[in-house]
């Protein structure tokens, strides 16, 4: 049956080659397939589209890998957009404006965490009514409508260069490498897994489990403002009900990246992977010039075959008792 | 004799505890009414309390199917797609077809049927979570909705169909006396029957309920298509209502659903609930949505207050479970 | 022991739990370089005691001193603090961390404050196994690991704070002879350097090789501490059964017909091998074992909860094909679990609906309950088996574990079931419910009940067993009638060394 991998590298090599077989399929059927796919402007554009859902992917494992979920990312990515377009409305620089967009975030995901630990309720629960919460926030800000960002400086987050590739890449790269570290090398890292297996077991363990989840939503909610960010930049908009349904393909890119929903233990690197096979597949099926919705019908049988298959491949393996 | 140190009268019951948590939320209700009568004076009219009932009653229909699934340890995010796929595929019957409304509602219900079951296959057979589940066929049965209907608007309904969103009786609202007889029929059904006892025992431990020998997979299976019917039948009267399909309609029934089946105080991993903490819950977020109205408040805030009450309906039942274990000593 | 050796002073310990005196007025005392062992049955209150000195448990009344100065142990920080280290009885490590990673959490050496210096912790980690003589890879996944490696990780990882004080519950419960021989070398080690170990075990032999001084808990309270030379085993058991052996087990003479329920080969690969075992009609069989020894993953099998690989059950001399629980439900076979809280009752439903929750087909046949019937089938079982409760409608949360017991039991009652398979019925119970349930054990027998219990506690088996099967590491190794069975056969026979068996079996 299988080997036991006698170190973490090799128990990487395990969960992260199934995914990312998947990917190189789906990239070469697409390139075989179409040939506007195979480009380097349909690359760039892959690149920018994706950034939103795998920043938002990062942060969405560390939820999960927690024993949690984090169900308001779709909702406050379209506020970030709205505050930056509010506040630059009223005078502020982009830059700041930027910032605003991102700290309201996270202080959102401050508020989920606090309620989440300290309440001890449900995350599903709290984060669909914050979820509630700051679609509606959004909306209000905007009176439901779109606010216009004008600045060429700010829309080249969205659409810029920086050293030959899009600036969301790097945005994209910086982002999943910050998540690395705190999962690799920090306590906090390894504490989430922790608590995901057992929070319990974690607390007798001298782990303070309630700071650590306020600090897991606080990171899901400032990565979805980055991702925000990024969304807003490229349109040029901001729009409350951009990125509603983000939260789903999240945690779909998480599941079928290796993460068990229950949490315990989880792959960054699968889920970024995972991210990318959705984000692919849409970009794929839209270039054959499938409708909208039934790229979605696709995509969504493809998911639905890829957490079956995670289940049947991370759970048969690694099961050391 | 054990426990006899602790007061008779305050030991923690089951009915006690169902019994507070509906009419502590009923109180909020009256609450909310009393404090809104104040705030408007349209509030309180017969037209505008019968208004409310007019629009809670999908909500609550619907909801009434995802209260199942959860009470069960479930969840439904296929609700949208099922009620807009069986929504369509009925519309296209009765106006292309001219399939007597009855048989068009009685075939989509049959359909929604399907799709339930299909849902509770895979959550039970294939051993998906429900929440990922749900989520793919939503997509799927998106896609499938888009196929059939292609952008179409389809409307021009018979009379006698859209009698039943639309119409009045005594002056009533006939949607009003259809989510009652859903709501006696559901509650008769999570109440007072084996197969109620089942869900209710299947959503506070899926394993001591198999240890009983109670067959989970079908009574999962049944509650998702439960989930499925309600959404197809609160989507059936949504069409009557305004005499429109198509594609796109549907969309955040699941998270109204949801919503009301919480607020109402459904557990969200089960076992804990009623029925008529959803009827509440949908009633309390019509309230709201009528109050913004009536206070000039712009509609997009809803949200918000629903989320808040979300919030706090859930932070208040946990604290009832406290003083409830306090009284336990 | 002179005053100014103690390092761990525990005065007057109440501990209350809903409807249960886990502790009542205990005192217990360690020194520098000792080794206290605590015995004491299931539910005596031994783990409750190191749990509230471990700051995991708080406690209601009493004093605890640390080197004569009196300390609130609020959290497991704080005892860590105060150089406590706790190995507990279930595993506590996070599966999906390595071993070296387990070791250091709440303890990670770090570069600026919170960044894990990867390289030093497993630097480190590879040290402290070498100087254990542990032969496990830091880096290797916990769940990856024979249980008993987990538990010797865990044993490095509370030696990695270099407590002062270490307790261990049932730390050799997985472990192999030679793993168990290594930690005993490492426990004598400790001690000359004066660390101060409390053991807590139910291998009562290991506790005479081991322990200097062993303090005997009964139904929560401190019976009395003794020095280990100065004893025997026998005064030990005497101490932790306490009373009368033929008061508390009222066993009577019943009739024993044929063949009711059996187990023929049952085999599943690193749990069980070649199960063969018979309970008849009117007969009580029990099924003694050590932790670890695979009786209630077989007695799992036989009730349809998991599938075995090959064997099969018998039921009246029949073969039940593909063994189900709710197949063996309608067979008329009830099965009360081991964790009656997590798999034996739903908690957040009431009593009433606990005990109809395996007869609902039965009982209501058109579909629909009758809240009239519920209630006075759920009067009927509490007063039959005399459960305390003022109401029938009152959440099995709040019942205590003797009554929670009660419930299951009478679950299988309304469901009229034949054969009764209870795995450690009494675990965690008071006295009182104790007899009582023993009592209607018996009464069920008498009425031609085939009933299987799978208990620990040797007093127990042997008061109210016909027969007594053993099995140790998946094996039966043995079956003595109620005649022929005393302590020193019956435990043999569960630690399975191969002299003892044969010893006994000729």
């Amino acid at each position: 049956m299988r080997q036991n991998p006698s170190n973490r590298f090799l128990h990487w090599l395990e969960i992260v080659p199934s995914i990312a077989w998947i990917l190189i399929a789906l990239l070469i059927v697409f390139c075989l397939i179409t040939p506007h796919f195979a480009t380097l402007d349909n690359l760039f554009n892959l690149i920018r589209q994706g950034a939103v859902l795998t920043i938002v992917a990062t942060g969405m494992v560390v939820a999960i890998t927690s024993g949690g979920i984090d169900l308001s990312v779709g909702a406050l990515i379209g506020l970030t957009g709205t505050v930056i377009g509010f506040t630059i409305n009223r005078g502020l620089s982009w830059p700041l404006a930027m910032v605003v967009g991102v700290l309201v975030c996270s202080l959102a995901g401050l508020i989920s965490g606090l309620i989440i630990s300290k309440g001890r309720i449900f995350p599903f629960v709290v984060t669909f009514g914050m979820l509630f919460i700051a679609r509606s926030i959004g909306l209000g800000l905007s009176q439901g409508g779109s606010i216009h960002i004008a600045g060429q400086a700010f829309s080249m987050i969205g659409s810029g260069y920086f050293l030959y590739l899009p600036i969301p890449f790097w945005v994209t790269l910086v982002a999943a490498l910050i998540v690395l570290f705190f999962l690799k090398r920090t306590v906090f890292g390894r504490y989430i897994f922790s608590i995901g297996s057992d929070a319990n077991s974690a607390s007798w363990m001298g782990i303070k489990v309630d700071l650590i989840r306020v600090l897991v939503y606080v990171l899901s909610g400032t990565l979805a403002g980055v991702a925000g960010v990024v969304m807003a930049s490229r349109v040029n908009t901001g729009n409350a009900l951009i990125g509603q349904g983000t939260e789903f393909f999240a945690i779909a890119s998480v599941v079928i990246g290796g993460t068990p929903i229950t949490g315990g233990r989880g792959s960054l690197a699968g889920a970024v992977l995972g991210s990318f096979v959705i984000t692919v597949l849409q970009n794929g099926l839209t270039l054959l010039g499938l409708s909208s919705q039934l790229t979605s019908a696709i995509v969504g049988i493809a998911l639905m075959l890829g957490v079956i298959f995670a289940q049947l491949v991370y759970r048969g393996g690694l099961r050391g008792k | 004799m054990e426990n006899s140190h602790v007061k008779p009268s305050v030991r923690p019951k089951l009915a006690l505890a169902r019994f507070i948590s509906v009419i502590s939320r009923l109180a909020v209700l009256l609450i909310m009414m009393v404090v809104m009568s104040f705030l408007s004076h349209s509030f309180f009219t017969t037209n505008n309390l019968l208004n409310i009932l007019r629009q809670a009653a999908p909500i609550f229909i619907i909801g009434a199917g995802q209260t199942v699934v959860i009470l069960a340890r479930g969840i439904d995010l296929s609700m949208d797609s099922v009620a807009s796929l069986t929504g369509v595929i009925m519309a296209t019957l009765m106006v292309d077809n001219k399939v007597p409304f009855y048989w068009s509602m009685l075939l989509s219900l049959g359909l929604g049927a399907l799709l339930g079951l299909i849902n509770g296959i895979i959550v039970t057979k294939i051993k998906l979570p429900p929440f990922v589940a749900t989520f793919g066929t939503y997509l799927l049965f998106k896609g499938l909705t888009v196929l059939w209907i292609d952008g179409r608007v389809i409307s021009g309904f018979s009379k006698d169909f859209t009698f039943l969103g639309a119409g009045r009786v005594f002056g009533i609202p006939f949607i009003i006396f259809i989510a009652l007889l859903v709501y006696l029929i559901v509650r008769l059904l999570l109440r007072y029957t084996t197969f109620g006892r089942k869900i209710y025992a299947i959503g506070a431990n899926p394993e001591a309920s198999r240890v009983s020998g109670i067959k989970i997979d079908r009574i999962v299976i049944a509650a998702f298509v439960i989930s499925a019917m309600l959404a197809t039948f609160g989507s059936q009267l949504y069409i009557s209502r305004i005499n429109s399909a198509k594609e796109d309609f549907g969309e955040g029934f699941a998270l109204d659903a949801i919503a009301a089946t919480l607020i109402g105080g459904t557990s969200f991993d089960g076992g804990v609930g009623t029925i008529e903490g959803t009827v509440i819950g949908a009633l309390i977020i019509l309230l709201l949505r009528n109050a913004m109205n009536l206070l000039g408040v712009s509609g997009l805030w809803q949200g918000l207050a629903t989320g808040l009450v979300i919030i706090i309906a859930v932070l208040g039942d946990t604290y009832l479970k406290k003083v409830a274990k306090k009284y336990e000593g | 022991m002179a005053e100014n050796h103690r390092i761990v002073d525990m005065q007057g310990i109440i501990k209350n739990f809903p409807g249960v005196k886990a502790l009542d007025m205990v005192d217990f005392d360690l020194s520098k370089g000792e080794i206290h062992v605590l015995v004491g049955e299931n539910g005596a209150g031994k783990s409750t005691l190191v749990k509230i000195l471990a700051g995991v448990l708080p406690l209601d009344h009493g004093t605890i001193l640390i080197d004569g100065t009196p300390e609130r142990i609020a959290n497991p920080s704080r005892a860590q603090q105060l150089g406590i280290s706790i190995v507990f009885q279930e595993s506590n490590l996070s599966p999906y961390l390595t071993v070296a990673q387990n070791i250091f959490i709440s303890h990670e050496p770090c570069r600026a404050g919170f960044v894990v210096d990867v390289r030093e912790e497993e630097r480190q980690a590879h040290e402290l196994l070498r100087s254990l003589s542990m032969d496990i890879n830091p880096n290797e996944l916990v769940a990856n690991l024979s249980l008993g490696k987990q538990q010797l990780v865990a044993f490095a990882r509370a030696l990695s704070f270099n407590p002062r004080v270490i307790i261990l519950d049932e730390p050799t419960s997985s472990l192999t002879a030679q793993e168990t021989e290594l930690m005993f070398t490492t426990l004598r080690k400790l001690k000359k350097e004066g660390v101060g170990i409390i053991y807590i075990s139910h291998r009562l032999e290991e506790l005479f090789q081991i322990g200097d001084r062993i303090t005997v808990l009964r139904d929560g309270k401190r019976i009395d501490t003794l020095l280990t030379k100065n004893t025997e085993l026998n005064t030990i058991i005497r101490m932790m059964v306490g009373r009368d052996i033929s008061e508390m087990y009222p066993k009577e003479i019943t009739e024993i017909g044929k063949e009711a329920f059996r187990l023929e080969k049952v085999t599943r690969k690193g749990v069980c091998k070649d199960i063969d075992l018979t309970v008849r009609t009117g007969e009580v069989v029990g099924l003694f074992g050590l932790v670890g020894a695979g009786r209630t993953e077989t007695m799992r099998m036989a009730f349809g909860l998991d599938a075995m690989e090959s064997g099969s059950i018998f039921l009246y001399g029949e073969k039940i094909k593909h063994p189900s629980p709710s197949k063996s439900v309608g067979l008329g076979i009830g099965f009360s679990p081991e964790d009656r809280k997590q798999e034996g009752l739903c908690l957040a439903l009431s009593l009433k609906e606990n005990i109809a929750r395996a007869s609902l087909d039965q009982l209501f046949r058109s579909g629909f309950v009758s809240g009239k019937k519920e209630n006075e089938i759920a009067q009927k079982y509490i007063h039959d088996l005399s459960i305390a409760t003022p109401s029938v409608d009152r959440l099995a949360l709040y019942l205590s574990g003797g009554t929670q017991q009660k419930v299951v039991l009478a679950q299988w009652l309304c469901a009229k079931s034949s054969i009764l398979i209870l795995d450690e019925p009494t675990r965690g119970i008071d006295v009182g419910t104790k007899a009582e349930i023993y009592r209607m054990i018996n009464q069920l027998a008498q009425k031609g009940t085939a009933i299987l219990v799978i208990s620990s506690e040797l007093p127990e088996v042997m008061g109210i067993s016909d027969r007594i099967y053993v099995m140790c590491r998946g094996e039966i190794t043995g079956m003595l009638d109620r005649a022929d069975a005393t302590p020193e056969k019956i435990a043999a026979l569960a630690f399975g060394t191969q002299e003892t068996i044969n010893a006994t079996k000729s």
